[in-house]
């Protein structure tokens, strides 16, 4: 019996090794493939028993919260401004996932930075995230959207001295709410589930963030840039040409707009940008050559993702010189080439002429807290120095002459000075995209705008009055 | 009637060895855990033995000692005991600061009554049985406190009802270890013990009440019962007697086949009986697990007794063979392989195997070294408090938890084991040998279970899982181990 009963041991020993081996498959090797599986809801459902961070606007309008619901997603996310502030925010669902801030800020929403001393983070249950305050002022969002109304377009403000976004709004817009909810329509398919078919599918795009992900040909607008280039390359702002209606080049034309279009005689660049004379600027892109206009446009931003801390941010494109003529010089002197670009990268354009030539790093966060406690604070700080300072106020100089006489006078607002330029894209077979990029005030400016609206006619006429709106409200 | 008493000198004279000696090296070699170190015969002081984080220890039992026989293995257990004492207080400081982040004064009522209990069993085993094993009860004592620290984190109203059964089955194994002065007598009333047993196991067949697809209970008012965990006892110490009487028949009988050494046609009526028997719970209780356990502890009762593995063979090939059969017959056995086969088919994920794969899931999540105690959400997986207590022990003490668990089992099944070898006689052996394989099969059946090495099979991991019938049985399967060890002839 000796012999049986050390066997049966050795039994259970073989066995007990064999379990040992088969745990630490499971929880060390092949640990990753079942956490990655897509049948494991552990993380979501940790993830969603924390109350996440509730997010407010600089003027303490509270734009996210988390509310606690039955099943084993405890928390629910509720936007109380609804599409406001739709693609800013973005959404945080169980189903679809993370966009926006919800997704750029997660760690902190969850709680989990800033990091906290050891012993807290031993001991006490993560129960409630961090609150986020956010550059974004209401008062600004709200009249970027009374102003742009029910049409397809965005508006981004940035006070160019720190770089805080004031206002971010694109239309269409979504509710958020309405892609967060878990409950059960008929059918047993979920209502989420719906409304992200049917947002998906919709032809305007409703989920697409026009202000930061919009790629558009900017127009007249971009004049702003060649302008600058020219200044920059030493071509001073009293340099002259003579603006037909209709100038040659390279075999082709560049023509001024009206019809028949209008002739200038001979000008200097502060005449040109206040009447956004294509003739002008098309020589005087070609007199500097692809490389300086390029070459400055590219210290601006474009072809470089803008660092706004938002994941949904595209990157606006200029070709790169070797791939231009003379025509398509002439056209990208005037905004008309391969050119594409964002609203928020016009709007950084237009804050480096604002801040003496500097771009600060845009931003959207503005204070981490916990309860009264702050946490972080968002430090303002230089991203690039693409013009010089004499330069840029030179620009805003001429910019003012578009609004008190030129083609922006829709912009102006009584008992400020407001900088600005026009931009009316022209596109195949479709009414032009109006642009308006406007600055203010000008002896001091502390906001910068850029509004585009689809398809929404001249600059001047539909762009520039809801520039003047969102200025009036950044300005009190 | 036999007494058994004859078996030792034949026995040992076999091998040519002594008896303690070679126990001593299957506590060393196969105990595994740690510390256990031989302790030469009548050296055994308590002040020389190792207490290794309460899960085994020194080698020399009861008897050893030679001037103060006793004393020496019960200041063992109290050492070992006082080893095993602090897994709960550490248990609750780490679960208050974990859920409150401070310490809960009231929390300490658990681990304190708990350690009480075990110390005032301590203190009656001193005075009723001197002899008696000194790591058994440590060791169950290490498990219960882990189970509890589990239960206080998962469910706090079943850990206040788990603290009383707890107390109410050391009262049992108390009790029994009080009035049983002689385990033999259970010999003579074997077939007593064994229709009891049968009719406790089939009492569910007509008076059972279906709960979660299985019908194991028995419901009295309030109190649920699953008598199939008494009657798993009975049954060991029915198989003792039995065999004990009829090993040496069964055991020479026979031709050799191929090596085997087959046994003869009619010797293999119990294991036939047995495996009617385990296939009768399948089909008529839905009880995959107790059908296998019992299975089970027999063939590892036959083996022993009669140390052919033909047994175990031919037993192994009926079991499946019976199971097979059942596959294709009944569709829950069906849909429990399927799961086993595929937990994470998208098919079944969230609906047949949705327990198992959960239970993966847990064991990931815990990694190495856990998510620490109330930091995983072991709440996603339905019954975690019986049946799936090790997969939230998985998760949330992690690799290392599990492992130390699971080394525990070992070390209780081989301590169990090394009180067979020390037995004198045939009947107590092999009641010691059933009472081991009881717990050692049991807890590897449900770990292996949960972590999909064998088909799931719902039953629950001994002083570990949430169950009034559960505990007080293993109390009591404590008690006879204790009995067994502390010797047939001994009174208080």
């Amino acid at each position: 019996m000796h012999r049986g009963i050390k066997r049966l041991g050795g039994f259970f020993v073989v066995v007990t090794l064999v379990l040992v081996i088969n745990l630490s498959y499971l929880q060390v090797w092949g640990q990753k493939g079942l956490m990655e599986n897509p049948a494991n809801t552990r993380r979501l459902v940790e993830e969603y028993s924390i109350a996440r961070g509730r997010v407010y606007t600089s003027d303490d309008v509270m734009l996210a919260e988390s509310e606690e619901t039955e099943g084993p997603f405890r928390y629910r996310r509720r936007y109380p401004a609804g599409g406001l502030f739709a693609h800013v925010l973005g959404y945080d669902s169980p189903q679809f996932g993370r966009t926006g801030l919800e997704d750029q800020y997660n760690d902190y929403l969850l709680g989990r930075k800033p990091a906290r001393g050891w012993v807290q983070e031993m001991t006490a249950v993560l129960q409630e995230g961090n609150d986020l305050y956010l550059t974004l002022d209401s008062r600004v969002q709200e009249a970027a959207a009374s102003a742009l109304g029910p049409r397809k377009g965005a508006v981004v403000a940035i006070n160019p001295k720190t770089g805080a976004v004031l206002a971010l709004y694109s239309w269409p817009t979504f509710d958020p709410n309405a892609l967060v909810g878990r409950e059960k329509g008929e059918g047993g398919a979920s209502s989420a589930e719906a409304s992200m078919e049917a947002y998906s599918t919709d032809a305007n795009s409703p989920l697409l963030s026009r202000a930061t992900m919009g790629l558009y040909a900017p127009g007249s607008s971009f004049k702003v840039v060649t302008a600058a280039a020219a200044l920059d390359e030493g071509l001073p702002a009293s340099t002259a040409f003579d603006c037909p209606g209709v100038w040659s080049v390279g075999g082709s034309r560049v023509t001024n707009y009206g019809n028949p279009p209008r002739s200038f005689g001979s000008i200097a660049m502060e005449t040109a940008l206040a009447y956004s004379v294509n003739t002008y600027f098309a020589q005087l892109a070609v007199r500097m050559g692809a490389e300086a206009l390029v070459d400055c446009a590219e210290r601006l931003g474009i072809n470089d993702r803008p660092p706004l801390d938002h994941p949904a941010v595209s990157t606006s494109t200029i070709p790169s010189p070797g791939e231009m003529d003379a025509v398509s010089l002439a056209w990208t002197g005037v905004g008309q080439g391969e050119l594409l670009l964002t609203p928020l990268q016009l709007c950084l354009a237009g804050c480096a002429v604002a801040n003496g030539g500097k771009i600060m790093v845009p931003h959207l966060l503005k204070e981490v807290r916990r309860g009264a406690e702050i946490l972080e604070r968002y430090e303002a700080s230089v991203w690039r120095s693409p013009i010089k300072a004499e330069t840029a106020g030179e620009v805003l100089r001429m910019m003012v002459e578009v609004v008190e006489k030129g083609t922006g006078t829709q912009a102006a607002i009584s008992g400020v000075t407001v900088a600005g330029k026009t931009g009316t894209a022209e596109v195949e077979g479709k009414p032009p995209h109006a642009w308006f990029l406007g600055i203010a005030p000008a002896g001091n400016p502390s906001v910068v705008v850029a509004v585009v609206i689809e398809n929404g006619g001249s600059g001047g006429a539909a762009a520039a009055p809801v520039a003047r709106e969102v200025l009036k409200a950044a300005l009190k | 009637m036999e007494t058994g008493m004859s078996g030792p000198g034949r026995e040992t004279g076999g091998y040519g060895r002594g008896r303690a000696d070679a126990g001593m090296k299957v506590a060393a070699g196969k105990g595994g855990s740690d510390g256990a170190r031989g302790v030469p015969a009548g050296g055994a002081r308590a002040g020389r033995a190792r207490a290794g984080g309460g899960a085994a220890g020194g080698a020399s039992g009861g008897g050893a000692g030679t001037a103060a026989p006793g004393t020496g293995a019960r200041w063992k257990e109290l050492l070992l005991l006082g080893a095993a004492f602090p897994v709960s207080f550490l248990g609750w400081v780490s679960l208050d600061l974990a859920r409150e982040g401070r310490v809960v004064a009231a929390n300490v009522t658990y681990p304190l009554l708990l350690c009480a209990a075990f110390l005032l069993a301590h203190l009656v085993l001193r005075g009723l049985r001197p002899h008696a094993d000194p790591v058994l009860l440590p060791l169950a004592a290490a498990l219960c406190l882990v189970g509890m620290v589990l239960l206080l984190r998962l469910n706090a109203h079943m850990a206040r009802l788990q603290l009383i059964w707890m107390g109410v089955g050391m009262l049992a194994m108390l009790l029994l270890v009080a009035l049983l002065r002689d385990y033999r007598l259970m010999e003579r009333y074997r077939y007593t013990l064994a229709l009891l047993g049968l009719a406790l196991l089939f009492s569910t067949m007509i008076l059972g009440r279906e709960v979660n697809g299985a019908r194991l209970w028995l419901v009295f008012g309030p109190l649920r019962l699953q008598p199939s965990e008494l009657a798993k006892i009975l049954l060991a110490v029915f198989f003792a007697a039995y065999l004990a009487e009829r090993r040496e028949l069964i055991a020479s009988a026979g031709k050799k086949v191929l090596g085997l050494n087959l046994p003869r046609p009619r010797d293999l009526g119990p294991l036939l009986t047995m495996w009617a028997l385990s296939l009768l719970l399948l089909i008529f209780q839905r009880d995959l697990g107790s059908s296998l356990l019992f299975f089970g502890i027999f063939l590892a009762v036959i083996y022993v007794s009669t140390e052919r593995p033909a047994f175990v063979l031919a037993g192994v090939v009926l079991f499946l063979a019976g199971a097979t059969l059942t596959f294709f017959l009944f569709g829950h056995v069906e849909s429990r392989v399927k799961s086993w086969i595929d937990p994470l088919d998208p098919q079944t994920v969230n609906g047949e195997s949705y327990q198992i794969a959960q239970s993966l899931f847990a064991f990931a999540d815990g990694g190495l070294s856990g998510t620490g105690l109330a930091r995983g959400s072991p709440d996603l997986i339905p019954f975690v408090e019986t049946d799936f207590i090790y997969a939230s022990a998985g998760e949330e003490l992690g690799l290392f938890g599990a492992v130390a668990l699971a080394l525990l089992y070992l070390a209780f099944t081989c301590r169990g084991l090394y009180v067979a070898l020390r037995c004198p006689d045939d009947f107590g052996r092999l009641l010691a040998v059933g009472l081991s394989a009881i717990v050692g099969l049991q807890s590897f059946i449900i770990m292996g279970g949960v972590t999909r090495l064998l088909p799931l099979t719902g039953i629950t991991l001994p002083f570990v899982s949430y169950g009034g019938s559960s505990l007080v049985s293993n109390f009591l399967l404590l008690g006879l181990l204790l009995c067994v060890s502390a010797g047939g002839g001994e009174v208080a």
